[in-house]
């Protein structure tokens, strides 16, 4: 029954895939899983193409951009960045796995000394039903039959050492901190023979392999295609105090890594067309295979692609601002040429917007990545200086999934990219504000009210399909918890995106656009490569509006408050000593959650009294004497606080609004009656 | 070209008789959903502004939305309590139906009288008929939900995607043809119970004997009628934007019932020139 409703599910999971806090139906997996292969140890029989692989079982020397070793010179250190890797890589396809060193150089920018390491080997989700990742989709309840048609994949990692050091590779052990899952293997904790003192640094030598699991999250393989995030080791974030910030791997949460500088040389067969997280330096051929070098500065992560069927549309970019012109790559699945255009056309507006409000984008290069559909779930997704995409080209023109997608994934850029906060810890400040911009920028995009669906009188628009999400909340959550510590995928969806998207949109109501979009300047500028938190983003805030909206951050991010404002009652009244005097009541309530709001009372005669209600309190009674009697009363009339969660009890009319109710019931019976007429005899 | 004169060789006054007849039923069934959505939305927002935000002006995604999820229990009460009329109405049309059959085949004049006496006469061999036909649509199905059935098995979906489109186009072509084919099995089973007065069984045998004697005839005819429909729709179309901006809603209902109407007549159209396809058979 399931399978017969994967269209279905898939139209909405793409919809929202990500961009509402990921997919939750495990269904999927099956849909996209082919292969018949075991855990990470019970692998598939290799074919014989293995031989290759057995030959190099020790990686090909690294080809080092820079050499590396311990330094002293603190000065140095202090200015360097607080990572610099440096990967060689080498994708087996016939094997299904990946082999690769990397030279990491990092610096303990901390006060303290560090005497161990933490890093995220996030590929071992992957590696069998009990990671912590896997249990939250829900495949520890499958059978072993069920199991084994899946491809799990992992992380091993078969060498460490301190370059001109001693062997790690013993002082290895995994950690599970977070949920006490001993199955999970994907934070490792290195004991180091003598602490890191405060301002020096560490390189290491690490060798690993990886086996590629078929892709059901973010990452993976689907016949020919590849996807490959969270794939090499990467060491935590410490932070200032000297404690490491580094979390297991679970579905709702993301990422959070240090910026630094990236050097990757990927080897693999010449028939791939690939697609990487940087520059292309150069690319070099020998027999069959190629490698190609990828650089980039200031970036927290690297991901790249591989699929001998993208077809690479390159555009260039001037933005305002920029020295240099950016490079749009553009990777075409098969069959989505409808969808080219609309990818192009919604980024180079994202991006010209970005530059005129915030500041333009800073990397040379930024490249889009279209799964094909076996491999549409690693789509809709952020990594520095690459996105990945999400379309099916049997879908109408008026689903603008490619444009919603497009534009939220490259926001990431800014929310993620260069302002990066803890996604695991504080999701909401990406997440919640890259939402915010996806529909600021959607609603310029496509100025017609209908940026998620066009279907002529009926439209969807994004903030409402957001706001849809908030309604749907359970009020047992907080936007600002912890990722990992929501209920389910929907209540994190519509927490840290929508509601906390909305809020933004909202307080942009009450502050004003130029306002906001200045504050969001300032804060982009101040955070640029950096970590910021709540309590940073709340003080500029304040800061930079000179007044406390505490009140709000307080409620809505910190609490579990939403805003539900009413008119209880309005009542005129003539007065029997003063012919043609009316005494006016109304009632307005704050049902839920405090918000400054606009209140309307307007009279029969047209005239409009308004005045803004400020106070705290729950309950205001308004009492006038006017020559008319009451029309309507409202409360935020121009539906401006869309945190507000029941549009319909903002307003009160004195005489019930008949006409137009019958309208609306006369077109919702007349679809009832054409749907009786099908059974006509 | 036979099935064309039958089709239009149907439509004369006797067919609005018996469309109207059909109609009624259709209005009395319908007037349940007419009040029970206006109760739902005058309870949920009579008295709020919301209406005159949206109604017309787009905007009913939140005005839904926010009905949906602050005044729940609304829209699944209705919905339930629209399941009986719906079934009520499936009984109405097989007892209509063999009013319209009856009429069209004897030589009786088209009066709501001789419409009635004629229902009640026929309903038990017509919901016989329908009872049969049971299996026609189990058959019926088995394309189109077996080639969905398929088609979503695990794995299929690594097939290139193109086949998409093209699996969706030939599906709902031939899903279209099935559907016209035991329609018509229906129709001339019916047809055929009236007139000769056999028992259902052969009723049915005799009524698949019609349709696959008469295929291309049983093509055209539902291919006229589906042009017809579509003509329906797009005057519908061209109407409801008129419609948004009146103001008036008995004018509003007077519309959406003439359209109904005429809805109705293209049926009464399809059913009389079966009568016709069917007649030289026999």
């Amino acid at each position: 029954m399931k399978k017969k409703l994967f269209f279905v599910l898939l139209f909405f999971a793409i919809l929202d895939l990500h961009t509402a806090g990921g997919v939750e139906d495990t269904d999927f997996i099956r849909s996209f899983c082919g292969g018949a292969g075991g855990s990470f140890f019970k692998m598939r029989p290799l074919p014989a193409g293995g031989q290759e692989l057995q030959k190099q079982e020790e990686p090909a020397e690294l080809i080092p951009y820079e050499k590396t070793g311990v330094a002293i010179d603190t000065e140095q250190n202090a200015r360097a960045p607080v990572v610099k890797y440096i990967i060689d890589a080498r994708l087996f396809p016939a094997e299904n796995r990946l082999k690769g060193s990397l030279i990491l150089t990092w610096v303990n920018k901390s006060s303290a000394p560090v005497n161990h390491l933490l890093f995220h080997l996030y590929y071992n989700a992957f590696r069998g039903p009990e990671s912590s990742f896997l249990r939250e989709w829900g495949l520890h309840k499958k059978t072993q039959q069920e199991l084994d048609k899946l491809q799990f994949g992992g992380i091993e990692i078969e060498d460490m050492r301190v370059i001109g050091g001693e062997n790690l590779t013993a002082k290895m052990r995994f950690v599970c901190p977070d949920d006490n899952n001993k199955e999970d293997k994907t934070l490792l904790h290195v004991d180091l023979p003598e602490a890191v003192a405060s301002l020096h640094k560490i390189s290491l030598k690490i060798i690993f392999k990886l086996t590629i699991p078929d892709i059901f999250a973010r990452t993976g393989r689907a016949g020919s295609y590849f996807f490959m995030g969270q794939w090499l080791p990467k060491i935590g974030v410490l932070s200032a105090e000297g404690l490491w910030q580094s979390f297991q791997y679970f579905k709702n949460a993301e990422f959070f890594s240090d910026y630094g500088d990236y050097k990757v040389s990927l080897t693999l067969p010449t028939k791939y067309i690939t697609g990487a997280c940087g520059n292309l330096i150069k690319s070099e051929k020998k027999g069959d295979s190629t490698t190609y070098f990828y650089e980039e500065s200031n970036i927290h992560d690297f991901a790249w692609t591989a699929y001998p069927r993208f077809k690479r549309c390159e555009e260039k970019i001037k933005l305002a601002g920029n020295p240099h012109e950016t490079t749009i790559e553009l990777l075409l699945a098969p069959h989505h040429g409808q969808a080219e255009e609309r990818y192009l056309n919604s980024l180079k507006f994202a991006m010209e917007f970005f530059a005129k409000h915030i500041f333009p984008y800073p990397y040379k290069k930024i490249t889009l990545v279209d799964p094909p559909l076996k491999g549409i779930l690693s789509g809709g997704m952020e990594y520095p200086t690459l996105i990945t995409l999400a379309h099916l080209d049997i879908l109408p023109q008026s689903v603008k999934l490619p444009e919603r997608v497009t534009i939220h994934e490259f926001g990431h850029q800014y929310w993620y990219g260069l302002i990066g906060n803890d996604e695991s810890r504080e999701a909401w400040l990406d997440e919640g504000i890259n939402t915010f911009f996806e529909m600021e920028i959607l609603d310029e995009y496509f100025k017609d009210g209908a940026s998620s669906w066009d279907g002529g009188f009926f439209k969807i628009d994004d903030w409402e399909l957001r706001r849809l999400s908030y309604l749907s909340l359970l009020p047992v959550d907080k936007v600002g918890q912890n990722a990992r510590e929501f209920l389910n995928g929907s209540q994190y969806g519509g927490s840290v995106y929508a509601k906390a998207g909305l809020l933004l949109r909202s307080l942009k109501n009450l502050i004003g656009r130029e306002k906001m979009y200045a504050f969001f300047k300032s804060y982009a500028e101040k955070y640029k490569f950096k970590h910021p938190t709540t309590a940073d983003f709340i003080a500029l805030f304040n800061e930079f509006m000179e007044e406390d909206f505490s009140w709000a951050f307080e409620q809505f991010i910190k609490q579990g408050q939403g805003v539900d404002n009413a008119v209880y009652k309005v009542e005129s009244v003539e007065i029997p000593r003063q012919p043609g005097k009316y005494r006016n009541e109304v009632v307005f309530l704050r049902k839920e959650g405090y918000f400054p709001v606009q209140a309307l009372v307007k009279l029969e005669n047209g005239q409009a009294i308004t005045f803004t209600w400020k106070e705290d309190k729950k309950w205001k009674r308004f009492v006038s004497i006017d020559p008319s009697p009451i029309d309507y009363a409202a409360l935020d009339p121009e539906f401006k606080i869309v945190l507000d969660k029941n549009f319909l009890n903002n307003s009160k009319v004195r005489q019930p609004e008949t006409p137009l109710l019958r309208k609306l019931a006369l077109k919702a019976g007349f679809f009832f009656q054409v749907f009786l007429g099908l059974f006509i005899p | 070209m036979e099935a064309i004169k039958a089709y239009f060789g149907s439509m004369g006054f006797r067919s609005v008789r018996a469309a109207l007849y059909a109609y009624l039923f259709n209005l009395f069934f319908s007037l349940i959903g007419y009040y029970g959505f206006y109760k739902l939305f005058s309870g949920a927002a009579g008295e709020s502004l919301s209406a005159r935000e949206t109604v017309g002006q787009g905007g009913f995604f939140s005005f839904f939305s926010d009905i949906i999820y602050n005044y729940e229990g609304g829209f699944p009460l209705l919905f339930s309590l629209l399941a009986l009329p719906v079934i009520l109405y499936f009984l109405a049309s097989i007892f209509s139906a063999g009013g319209i059959y009856g009429v069209l085949l004897g030589e009786q004049k088209a009066t709501f009288t001789n419409l009635i006496y004629t229902s009640a006469e026929n309903f038990f061999p017509m919901f016989k008929v329908f009872l049969i036909n049971l299996l026609n649509w189990a058959v019926a199905l088995i394309f189109p939900v077996g080639a969905m059935v398929l088609y979503w098995k695990p794995g299929i979906l690594e097939i290139n995607e193109a086949v998409w489109p093209f699996f969706f186009f030939i599906w709902a072509v031939v899903s279209v043809v099935i559907l016209i084919f035991s329609t018509a099995v229906y129709d001339f089973s019916r047809i055929y119970r009236l007139e000769e007065e056999r028992n259902f069984l052969i009723s049915f045998k005799e009524g698949i004997k019609i349709t696959f004697s008469n295929k291309i005839n049983v093509l055209i005819l539902f291919v006229c009628y589906g042009i017809s429909l579509f003509i329906l729709y797009l005057i519908y179309l061209l109407v409801s934007g008129l419609l948004d901006s009146l103001v008036y809603t008995v004018i509003i209902f007077l519309v959406y019932q003439i359209l109904m109407l005429i809805r109705c007549y293209l049926k009464v159209v399809l059913m009389q020139a079966e009568v016709k396809i069917a007649a030289p058979l026999e």
